[in-house]
């Protein structure tokens, strides 16, 4: 029953993508609509095509993808430090507290220009830019997790004669891996659409920039097939990390743990 | 390992003031007993048995005297059962390799019958498996007092039986020290010659 449910499901998606394709396609070539506003699916194809064969657009995604791996995997790794800190000593609990009253809410765009001031326009602030989008829900979602960690656990591991090291890392960390997951989800959503953002506003960095970078330069050139090659590839991206990767992570984790 | 309180006292805070559990309470197990300590729900044996175990705030636990809560969640849903236990080898006995382990841990799960299940992560196991689980891993670190804290309250009957017999076999052969707390007459009569009713170790129930 369930199954048949999901089944219908993905065929109802599945209708949907191809209408709306569909009328993309009528609206291009029959329907009378400038190619220049609305190109047509072969026309963007073929540029794709073209920008990843003959262009530098696969190492634009490399350079997007590197980023913001480096930039996620240095939020989690400050998430972690201060929120084992803040379970030792009161008074970090409240810094971080504090910080991320203060840095939650606040959109990665509006520290654009303060981030060139301080970083330069070079590969340090993109990064700065991700790990202030990706810190403050991993770190929130972290210390959540701390919070309700089982105690059961905790005794457990005290009557096993534990370090608070080996407390840290083999029971508070793990046990906490499903609110660490959704929180880099969440720093994933917001890191992914700031870098976009970003890498039009810097221009190319690195040798020849980001996907961000190669949508801007479509628009400079009008180049509208461009322009929707360069959209495709960020959604196409985001889905799959978002759909694939993470679920990957969490089949590998906390399913085979029992743990959602 | 003989077990030994003299006249101690435990009381949690609350909103309205303290409320004084254990009051002047004293108990005596000497080592290789069996021990059924019988009370009404609340009236503190859990909070008895973790002050035995050391969980209290600066005291400092030992896999000497092993604690097995109610909860059937105890093992760690991150690792499988058979590494549950050779972790919990390992971390007691520093410096012995993988390997030895593994084989303490096989032994300890043939012991509770449990060793089909090695590869099996905790929720993939029934609650009667689990807390078997449990009682597995208190005998692979090799320790000498049981605290047992209602173990088996939420099982049906014919797997409490099987826990029974098991317990009891266990208890025989390695010669341990157990404190089992219960608030079944029926289970306590059951598993030990020896019952202490709560009230009569406390100076004072609160009600
Ligand atoms: N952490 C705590 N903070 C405050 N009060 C507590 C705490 N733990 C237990 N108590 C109180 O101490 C009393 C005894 O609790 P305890 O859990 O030891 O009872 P119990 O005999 O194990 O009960 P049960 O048979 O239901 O498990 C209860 O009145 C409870 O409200
Ligand atoms: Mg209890």
């Amino acid at each position: 029953m369930k199954i048949l449910k999901k089944n219908k499901e993905q065929y109802i998606i599945l209708f949907w993508i191809i209408v709306l394709l569909t009328m993309w396609q009528l609206a291009a070539t029959v329907g009378g609509v400038s190619g220049l506003l609305l190109p047509s699916i072969g026309e963007v194809a073929s540029t794709l095509l073209d920008s990843m064969l003959h262009g530098d657009l696969p190492y634009q995604i490399y350079y997007s993808l590197k980023v913001i791996l480096m930039g996620i995997l240095i939020a989690v790794f400050a998430a972690i430090f201060l929120a084992l800190a803040s379970q030792k000593y009161i008074m970090i609990a409240g810094l971080a507290k504090v910080l991320s009253a203060i840095g939650h809410p606040l959109p990665a765009l509006a520290l654009l220009p303060l981030i060139i001031i301080w970083f330069g326009t070079g590969d340090a602030s993109i990064i700065a830019i991700i790990v202030h989008s990706a810190l403050w829900p991993i770190l929130i979602n972290l210390n959540a997790g701390f919070q309700a960690v089982p105690q059961i656990y905790l005794d457990i591991g005290r009557n096993l004669e534990l370090s608070p090291w080996e407390i840290a890392f083999e029971i508070k960390l793990k046990a906490s891996l499903p609110y660490l997951i959704s929180g880099v989800k969440i720093a994933f959503a917001r890191s992914w659409r700031a870098l976009i953002g970003a890498e039009m506003v810097f221009g190319a960095i690195g040798l020849k920039g980001g996907i961000g970078w190669y949508i801007f330069k479509q628009r400079t050139f009008m180049n509208t097939p461009g322009l929707f090659a360069g959209i495709i590839v960020v959604v196409l991206i985001g889905l799959f990390i978002e759909r694939f990767l993470f679920n990957f992570i969490e089949k590998k984790t906390v399913q085979k743990w029992g743990q959602n | 390992m003989d077990i030994k309180l003299n006249g101690v006292t435990k009381e949690y805070h609350h909103e309205d003031g303290k409320v004084r559990v254990l009051d002047n309470l004293s108990l005596e197990v000497p080592s290789g007993h069996f021990v059924s300590v019988i009370g009404p729900s609340g009236c503190g044996k859990t909070t008895l048995l973790k002050l035995i175990a050391g969980f209290d705030h600066d005291a400092k636990p030992s896999k000497d005297i092993f604690m097995i809560f109610q909860d059937s969640n105890q093992l760690f849903p991150w690792r499988t059962l058979g590494s549950n236990l050779s972790y919990a080898i390992m971390k007691t006995n520093k410096g012995i390799g993988k390997e030895k382990a593994a084989e303490k841990a096989k032994t300890a799960l043939e012991d509770v019958g449990l060793l089909d299940f090695y590869d099996y992560y905790p929720h993939q196991l029934s609650g009667g498996m689990k807390q078997r689980g449990a009682l597995a891993r208190a005998l692979a670190v090799e320790s000498k007092v049981l605290l047992m804290d209602e173990p088996f309250s939420s099982l049906d009957r014919d797997n409490k039986e099987i826990a029974y017999a098991l317990l009891l076999k266990i208890w025989r052969e390695k010669k341990l020290t157990i404190i089992f707390v219960t608030h079944d007459l029926e289970e306590a009569k059951k598993l030990s010659g020896q019952i202490l009713y709560f009230e009569d170790l406390n100076g004072k129930i609160p009600v």
